[in-house]
């Protein structure tokens, strides 16, 4: 149970149990020759982590930030086990050599060329640190084509999961997609960042929860976090959209009132303005407990 | 008093008409400069004219008090992005002027297999020629987004366009050619490059981007006295201002024959095409038989080609949404507007020196024809299928042209165009004109589609 939540973690310096003894580590590592679950705990590879890992793209635009390494612990841990363990160098290296030569990234396929080419001891250590600092959580660095897809962007993607009803994702999707090329008609200039700012200037930033105080309701101004906001201004900014006269259809609405909310009139600033006027007057229920 | 006003100047607004934003911009702004919409001309219209103190007409008076301090200023009613509220003003930090994209002409001399793959935009003396009679609604959309307009030299515009100059000195019953091919491979698209490329030409261009707003019911009819036809005055007329407005300078040279009695007014021998279809622009009533008398000249016409382009021409073999007077759908050979452009594209009446061309579109589901689909090959029955035989015989003798997906290196084009007119988020690279290509499979308004929103 512990060692499944150790592997769920990913991280291979938790020791449940007392330090294995050399003979331990040996046999278990003539036993996991070919086999990979084992292996994979001892080191959080996991044939599945390798898949993933082979998402990142092969040549950024943009130099990637290092990889994430979770804990200098790993190595001093993966130190004190070579220390150890001298005389079983050959039969780790050798799982090792095979665990890596079924791994798919190129990182790892650089660790195996240094891995054969160096000496046994000294580079060892340095070996199994890079990789171990490769088949960890990586991180995946988002491509320069998905920073706006409806998908992947985080602020796109809760627009359209907010617009969409009966689970017609697709839909929501035209839906926005037309209204911010019709943005881009009418301004020419670029519509995320319109949608953008447009969302935050109609973001409020307190809300108001009742509580009972004695026999009498008050309204107590609570924080919100990011995506609470964000939800608010859109609902705004769709309850606005409907009231609009003369244009048809939804995407129409929507790029007008995205561009209203940046112009600095429209009904969902008006709302925005008034959650805080009352927040303001209830300022003094702000520290109450409850 | 009030047309007086009308007249004096393009500007005026009027109570309780003010025009929407859009309307504003594009009278602020020159017709010929009508691609170059700067921020300055759309602040200046979004102002609204300070009403002059003179004219009284300028204020509406709030209902059922006829007391004068009473009076309030029309607010402005239509939804533009500026006016709830009454002030429109335009934050200037995102409405950018545009700045169009440097693109060669699309001329007769440009459109040749070395130019295949690049963007070329209409000519200067074609566009304000296509403005009068608008765009196709969904190229429309394209062309809003980036400018100046513009569309690719494909292969098939360079084939078709041989074609077309063949039959310069043809009878048009020879050559009436259809535009077929899948939904958003590009018809409309090569009817456009067609109608620019003989308006350079100095052919006599005819075009309809929208022959289903013909049928659809959307303009007024009568029937005419002791005939089984029916005539759409606003239509007729819209029409015939239309084509003057584009083939001035050509109509002016030709004149009629011989003396016509149209309607009321009577038409002496020797007056000039272009003052006969003005007649027919001031007068809805006769402008039916003006356009009769107008095509019946031009079909004598030895010394400049005509081009007849319709597009949505599927709505022309099918019922139109129009009701006779038993209640049952009208076909369209009882229009007489239409059943005059049926009469070209089925060859029963010919142009001496033309061309016809039409193109089917997929937009409306509403307008499919099952008749054409069937004659031109598109869909399959069985030989025992009974057609309604009225709508077959207008099928007779059209030449088909199927219209195909891109080419990579026409799709490299448009993406290459597409990049410059700066509507992709991110890095315009290899890869992403890949990418959607791939997706869109070379059609060209999916292809538009994954560049311009992604999806």
């Amino acid at each position: 149970m512990l060692r499944n939540f150790a592997r769920l973690s990913g991280v291979s310096s938790v020791r449940i149990w007392a330090p294995r003894t050399p003979i331990q580590t040996a046999a278990r590592a003539t036993a996991a020759l070919g086999k990979g679950p084992i292996a994979s705990f001892h080191k959080a590879i996991h044939p599945a982590f390798d898949a993933v890992t082979s998402n990142a793209a092969v040549s950024p635009s943009t130099p990637l930030p290092p990889p994430m390494v979770t804990s200098s612990q790993d190595n001093d841990n993966d130190s004190r086990v070579v220390s150890s363990t001298p005389a079983n160098d050959p039969t780790i290296e050798v799982e090792k050599a095979e665990v890596s030569q079924t791994a798919t990234t190129t990182t790892t396929t650089t660790a195996v060329a240094v891995a054969t080419a160096a000496d046994q001891q000294g580079e060892e250590v340095e070996e199994r640190e890079e990789r171990d600092e490769s088949t960890f959580a990586e991180f995946v660095p988002v491509s320069s084509e998905q920073e706006h897809s409806l998908n992947s962007n985080p602020i796109l993607h809760q627009l359209v999961n907010t617009i969409m009803m009966d689970g017609k994702k697709a839909r929501a999707q035209r839906f926005v997609a037309d209204a911010m090329l019709e943005i881009r008609s009418r301004t020419h200039s670029d519509p995320y960042q319109i949608v953008l700012d447009a969302l935050e200037l109609a973001s409020p930033i307190l809300k108001l929860t009742p509580i009972k105080k004695g026999s009498k309701m008050l309204q107590v101004p609570t924080p919100m976090t990011e995506r609470q906001r964000r939800r608010r201004a859109i609902m705004w900014i769709l309850g606005a959209s409907d009231k609009r006269k003369g244009e048809k259809r939804f995407k129409d609405r929507l790029a007008s009132e995205f561009l209203a909310v940046v112009n600095g009139n429209s009904g969902a600033l008006l709302k925005k303005n008034q959650q805080h006027k009352m927040a303001l007057a209830n300022r003094a229920n702000a520290s109450l407990k409850y | 008093m009030a047309h007086r006003l009308l007249s004096s100047s393009t500007l005026l607004l009027l109570p309780r008409t003010q025009p929407s934003l859009a309307a504003r911009v594009k009278a602020a702004v020159p017709v010929q400069y009508a691609n170059y919409v700067t921020a300055s001309s759309v602040v200046l219209a979004a102002k609204p004219k300070p009403k002059p103190k003179a004219g009284g007409a300028k204020v509406v008076q709030t209902k059922g008090r006829a007391n004068s301090f009473r009076k309030k200023i029309s607010a402005d009613e239509d939804a533009s992005e500026g006016s709830i509220g009454g002030s429109s003003r335009q934050n200037e930090k995102y409405y950018k002027p545009v700045t169009p994209v440097k693109v060669e002409e699309f001329l007769p001399s440009t459109v040749t297999k070395e130019n295949i793959g690049q963007v070329l935009g209409f000519p200067s003396n074609v566009l304000p020629a296509l403005n009068h009679t608008g765009y196709p609604t969904l190229l429309n959309e394209q062309f809003n987004l980036i400018k100046p307009t513009a569309l690719v030299v494909r292969e098939s515009t360079v084939n078709f366009l041989e074609k077309i100059d063949k039959a310069m000195k043809t009878p048009s019953a020879q050559s009436r050619l259809v535009l077929t091919g899948r939904s958003g491979s590009g018809k409309s698209a090569m009817l456009l490059q067609t109608v620019s490329h003989c308006l350079s030409s100095g052919w006599v261009v005819i075009y309809v981007p929208k022959a289903s707003t013909w049928v659809n019911s959307s303009f007024a009819y009568n029937k005419v006295f002791d005939s089984t036809t029916f005539v759409q005055p606003t239509l007729a007329s819209n029409i015939a201002s239309q084509i003057n407005s584009i083939n001035k300078r050509a109509l002016s040279k030709i004149v009629t024959s011989g003396a016509v009695k149209v309607g009321r007014h009577e038409i002496a021998q020797g007056t000039t095409l272009s003052a006969l279809l003005e007649m027919g622009t001031k007068d809805p009533s006769a402008a039916q038989d003006v356009m009769e008398v107008f095509m019946k000249e031009m079909n004598s016409q030895n010394t400049i080609p005509t081009l007849i382009a319709v597009d949505e021409v599927n709505s022309f073999f099918r019922q139109t949404q129009y009701f006779d007077q038993d209640g049952k759908k009208l076909d369209p050979e009882f229009l007489r507007l239409p059943r005059l452009f049926l009469n070209y594209i089925s060859g029963k009446s010919s142009l001496n020196h033309g061309a016809v061309v039409i193109a089917t579109s997929d937009s409306l589901l509403e307008n499919k024809s099952e008749v054409l689909d069937i004659v031109l090959g598109a869909k399959q029955v069985s030989p025992y299928y009974r057609l309604p035989p009225n709508l077959v015989s207008w099928t007779e003798g059209l030449t088909r042209f199927d219209v195909p997906n891109y080419t990579r290196t026409e799709a490299k084009g448009v993406f290459d165009y597409y990049k410059k007119g700066n509507i992709f988020f991110d890095a315009a690279t290899e890869s992403l004109f890949l990418n959607r290509f791939i997706i869109s499979g070379g059609n060209p308004r999916n292809f538009f589609t994954a560049c311009a929103k992604g999806i």
